[in-house]
Formats: C-alpha cells, structure tokens, sequence
C-alpha cells in the first residue's frame, strides 16, 4: 500500500495531502457559497436557486470521492496509530461521519432533510478545522 | 439553467486550481517538513556514518599492519 502510495505522490506524500485538503477547505466555502444561493438567502440575478442546488450536488459527489481519497492515503501511508495520535484525526473522522449522515439523508431518509443545513455548516466548519490542522501549519509558519 | 451550472463548476474548477497553485509555491522545491522523511535522512545518515567509521577502522587496522 505504502508503494503503491509513493508512486502515486511521486513520494511527495505530505505535499499531495497539504495541496488536496487546501483544495478541499477552499470547495467547501464554494459548496457553502452556493447553498446561500440554494436556499435563498443571497439572491443573484445571473444565478438561480435550482441552478445553485444542482452545481452543489454535482460538486459534492467529487468532495466526497477525494476527501474520502486523502483520508485511505493518511491511513495507508501514515498508518492508524501515527493518524490516531494526531490531532486532526478526531477532527477527520467526525467530518467522514457527517459526510456519510448528510449522504443518507439527501439518498435514503428525505424525511430528515431539514437537517441539512446545519450537516452542512458543521460539514464546513470540520473540513476548515481539519485543513487548520493538517495544512496551516506549513503554509503559515508563524502557526507552527 | 445547464448553463449556469456549467459555469458554476467551472469556477469551482478554477478555484481549485488556483489554490493549488498558491499551495504549492508557498511549499516551495524543498517540500514540507515531513516525520516520515526526516527518519529516513536520520536513517541514511546513520548508514553513512556507520560506513564511515567502517571504512576508519579498516584503514587504521591496516596502517597498524604496515608499520609492523
């Protein structure tokens, strides 16, 4: 796994996880920007709601697919225990866990939708607070 | 509306690629601090320096030699 890994970094494993979670952190602000649309609360006249609801959509299914990525490359690169004595792990798995709760619920249980907004907003703040964690640190180095 | 939705992606795929510019210079050639590379630089130099103090011991061995 950890080969298969370096020659998909070209063993720049660190570099590749700074550049997607920053990726990352940057898509949920758009994701976010694009609800407000979504739902109305920022109206523009060259940009409808529906329009807004379905880029979002479109959008998120790649989210998932590379935070899901990042997360199996920390874990097999890395390994479980290295992940799980940092501090940004707890931080990843909660955000998995909602990501995986705001999946069933717009999928399988739209009984529940009108907790999306705030799956939504938490989502955010947990991918801000895992790119504060991981990626900062390098690029701000008065953070360290 | 597809329009808009296209346009819509394409500057979430601008954004991206924007910020993984920015990224990737604020790294820099050298790359980020990483645990794992350093131990393997620890590692190698402790190969060195083993090999070093090898090669120290062989040659001194053999000047001990010479001068017999």
């Amino acid at each position: 796994m950890q080969g298969v890994i370096e020659a998909l970094s070209l063993g720049y494993v660190s570099e590749v996880k700074v550049v997607l979670a920053s990726a990352l952190a940057a898509l949920a602000l758009y994701q976010a920007a694009l609800m407000a649309v979504g739902y109305g609360r920022v109206r523009l006249s060259f940009f409808s709601a529906a329009s807004a609801s379905r880029a979002h959509r479109a959008l998120g299914d790649t989210v998932v697919f590379v935070a899901i990525f990042v997360s199996l490359l920390c874990i097999g690169y890395f390994g479980w225990e290295a992940e799980a004595a940092d501090a940004h792990a707890p931080v990843a798995i909660a955000l998995l866990l909602v990501l995986a709760a705001k999946i069933a619920i717009v999928r399988w249980l739209p009984r529940l939708s009108f907790l999306l907004p705030v799956l939504g907003l938490t989502l955010l703040a947990l991918f801000l607070a895992t790119w504060a964690l991981v990626a900062a640190p390098y690029l701000v180095p008065e953070a360290q | 509306m597809m329009r808009q939705v296209i346009g819509s992606l394409a500057a979430a795929a601008l954004l991206v690629i924007l910020v993984v510019a920015v990224v990737a210079w604020r790294i820099g050639p050298d790359g980020v601090p990483s645990e794992a590379r350093e131990e393997h630089i620890e590692e190698q130099l402790e190969e060195q320096e083993e090999l070093a103090e090898d090669l120290r011991e062989d040659r001194e061995r053999e000047n001990r030699r010479g001068r017999r």
